[in-house]
């Protein structure tokens, strides 16, 4: 079924190589994104879902970070064995990135038109003109208001949701097949919050690209995720569709993450919590990861990882006890 | 917990407070060109061993109120009360005494402590402010760390050593040691992980039941306020718009700002709610705030008044204060006692 798939990532591992020690930040990730589909990785901070983002974007700081097994497929094609140069062609073209914090992703010092036209400009080489015109076409898309006059202002003119428009247009302006959002509504306010995502939600039915969307709120997955990936500690735990995950987790995990957000309904005056830490990642323990906090944890969990178990539909969880039910 | 007699003094009571910043052009023969009006006349009391919680939007003037209270800022306008008392114009013992009393947690445990001291020193600093003797607040620091599920010899430590969730319980063991009345929390989880939240949500209730300290809760996140206080106040650009008990306001919220508020969450759970306001364009610049209701450039309702006349907050049932122009021609009755009673 590769053909669905636009990206796969198969069995990815990323360590940091500190003088401290190694730090295995990704330590066998492997996920699908298929072509349309709007896939969530969720996680705590630390979890290594920003790694996960930037290994497949090949952009890890490159004197500690190394990329130290795995493939990721990009319509088949494995992007870990191109170069650095060969890589500045699929980046922006094949794909795109939004990050969190559009204060920091914008240069303060050139105007939101110079920095949409060098996105167009390096991908097209066209005239000015033409330029000019897609790059108030491309403000247009994100719905902003007056884009031929906004499109002369500097980032600080501009309020944080709009900043994170601009954003979001240089990385569309490549037209990419993946866009990897990490948390890209995180810095915004909340109704400014729900813009956005119902703005990112109209762009991608109207292009059949696949989102990665990374995050740690789970009503944003509820909102604009098909399917959703979570993270602890270096590894997938659960992966299915959001309907089943967030209303029949299966991994322990899952279960206690989303039991532990309090509800606008409210009821129930104690939240459920996990105990502890998440374990160091330069001294992970040998079996499950979440062993050590886990409320149904034996001797087998804590020897050894679990191996992935299918659960239902397109449904997999790596725990021991899901295992032959 | 607000079933006590009405015409006992409050612990805290804040009175037509206003904070207004002016804000110049130029810097030598500089000019004032305006005041931005951070905070614009906001009353509201807290009750000792209750939680009061403050929402809204960046520029709301959310922080500012919780900054005025901890005596941090003075007002331009209007005071602050605590136990009858004014705080504002407080100077030695008296302004010492009151510092204990009132005390803060903020969002960034990263931030809010010391790296160069240890735990122990940290959370026995009032302490030593307040002029405690040795022994006493050795005792003292132990008792707190076991209060907030920390091990007493971890006051050996320096803050690194600690996770965000076990900062953040350092910070409210710091504030909870000279025993005070009132704990103005700003965004105390918002930079905490999700599974560790709980943790912090739960401790804070246990030290309120077993302490009775009040808390001024200032938050974005709908879910915790309704899990943690027992009345609510929703901003916007300085003003109260809505303010109710929190059991009152989550059955029936009446401001289109806050049921704006109340559509933009995410619910985790696919029962999204029926009605979906999606607002248009953002908050505007308090430097010029609109005209007649602040909110009525955004307002799905708004209609031709709004623009022209602000809307005040006037009582629409009990205890359920609404600043909107929708909700006076319906109860006439409530409406006029209402805005006698309420006083603001």
């Amino acid at each position: 079924m590769s053909g669905d798939n636009v990206l796969e990532v198969r069995d990815l591992a990323t360590y940091f190589f500190l003088r401290r020690g190694v730090l295995k930040a990704v330590d066998g990730v492997s996920f699908n994104l298929r072509r349309g589909e709007v896939l969530g990785l969720v996680g705590e901070s630390g979890c290594g879902k920003s790694v996960t983002a930037l290994s497949i974007m090949r952009l890890l700081p490159k004197d500690t970070a190394r990329t130290v097994r795995g493939e990721v497929r990009l319509a088949g094609e494995n992007i870990l064995a191109r170069s650095q140069r060969e890589m500045r062609e699929i980046r922006g073209r094949r794909i795109s990135m939004i990050l969190q914090d559009p204060q920091t992703s914008l240069n303060p010092v050139f105007s939101v038109g110079e920095q949409l036209r060098e996105a167009i400009y390096r991908r097209t080489r066209q005239p000015m003109a033409q330029v000019m015109k897609e790059a108030v076409e491309l403000l247009r898309r994100v719905e902003i208001a007056a884009p031929d006059q906004r499109i002369r202002q500097f980032p600080h003119q501009m309020s944080g949701g709009m900043k994170q428009r601009v954003v979001g247009a240089i990385s569309l302006s490549g037209r990419p097949e993946v866009l990897i959002a990490d948390e890209p509504t995180t810095a915004l306010d909340v109704t400014v919050q729900l813009q956005y995502l119902k703005l990112l939600k109209r762009l991608q039915s109207q292009t059949a690209m696949a989102i990665l969307f990374i995050t740690h709120d789970f009503g944003v997955v509820a909102r604009m995720c098909d399917r959703v990936a979570v993270m602890y500690a270096g590894r997938i735990v659960e992966c299915g569709p959001v309907q089943h995950i967030l209303e029949r987790p299966s991994h322990p995990y899952t279960q206690a993450l989303i039991a532990s957000v309090p509800r606008i309904s409210g009821g129930g005056d104690s939240l459920t919590t996990i105990d502890g830490q998440p374990p160091s990642l330069m001294n992970l323990p040998p079996g499950c990861r979440f062993a050590p906090r886990c409320a149904h944890a034996d001797p087998r969990c804590r020897a050894s990882y679990p191996s992935t178990v299918p659960i239902g539909v397109d449904h997999t969880a790596d725990c021991w006890r899901l295992e032959g039910r | 917990m607000s079933d006590r007699l009405a015409d006992t003094e409050p612990l805290l009571r804040v009175e037509n407070l206003r904070k207004y910043y002016p804000f110049s052009k130029g810097i030598l023969l500089a000019r004032t060109l305006g005041r931005i009006k951070a905070v614009d006349d906001i009353s509201f009391t807290i009750r000792s061993g209750e939680t009061l919680g403050l929402v809204g939007e960046s520029g709301c003037g959310k922080t500012t109120t919780a900054r005025l209270i901890l005596n941090l800022e003075a007002p331009t306008q209007g005071q602050v009360l605590l136990e009858g008392r004014p705080i504002h114009g407080l100077k030695g013992e008296a302004l010492t005494a009151f510092r204990a009393d009132v005390q803060a947690v903020f969002q960034d445990p990263w931030s809010s402590l010391n790296p160069r001291m240890t735990v122990g020193r940290i959370v026995a600093e009032s302490l030593i402010v307040a002029g405690w003797e040795r022994p006493k607040i050795a005792t003292r620091v132990e008792e707190l760390l076991r209060q907030v599920r920390l091990e007493p010899e971890q006051a050996q430590l320096y803050p690194h050593e600690f996770s965000g969730g076990q900062r953040q319980r350092i910070a409210l063991a710091a504030a909870l040691a000279s025993r005070p009345k009132l704990i103005v929390l700003d965004e105390p989880i918002s930079a905490l992980d999700v599974s560790i939240r709980a943790q912090m949500m739960n401790l804070l209730k246990q030290i309120q039941a077993h302490d009775k300290v009040a808390y001024l809760l200032v938050a974005h996140d709908l879910a915790t306020v309704r899990h943690m206080t027992d009345q609510t106040i929703v901003m916007y650009l300085g003003k109260i718009v809505e303010h109710a008990p929190t059991r009152v306001l989550f059955d029936a919220v009446r401001h289109p700002y806050t049921k704006a508020l109340f559509s933009a969450v995410l619910l985790a759970r696919s029962a999204q709610a029926a009605e979906e306001i999606v607002l248009a364009g953002e908050v505007p610049s308090p430097l010029s705030p609109p005209g007649g209701c602040r909110f009525h450039t955004r307002c799905p309702m708004a209609m031709p008044r709004c623009s022209r006349v602000e809307p005040p907050l006037r009582e629409v049932s009990p205890g359920h204060r609404v600043a909107c122009h929708l909700y006076e021609a319906t109860d006439e009755s409530l409406v006029l006692g209402g805005d006698e009673m309420s006083k603001t």
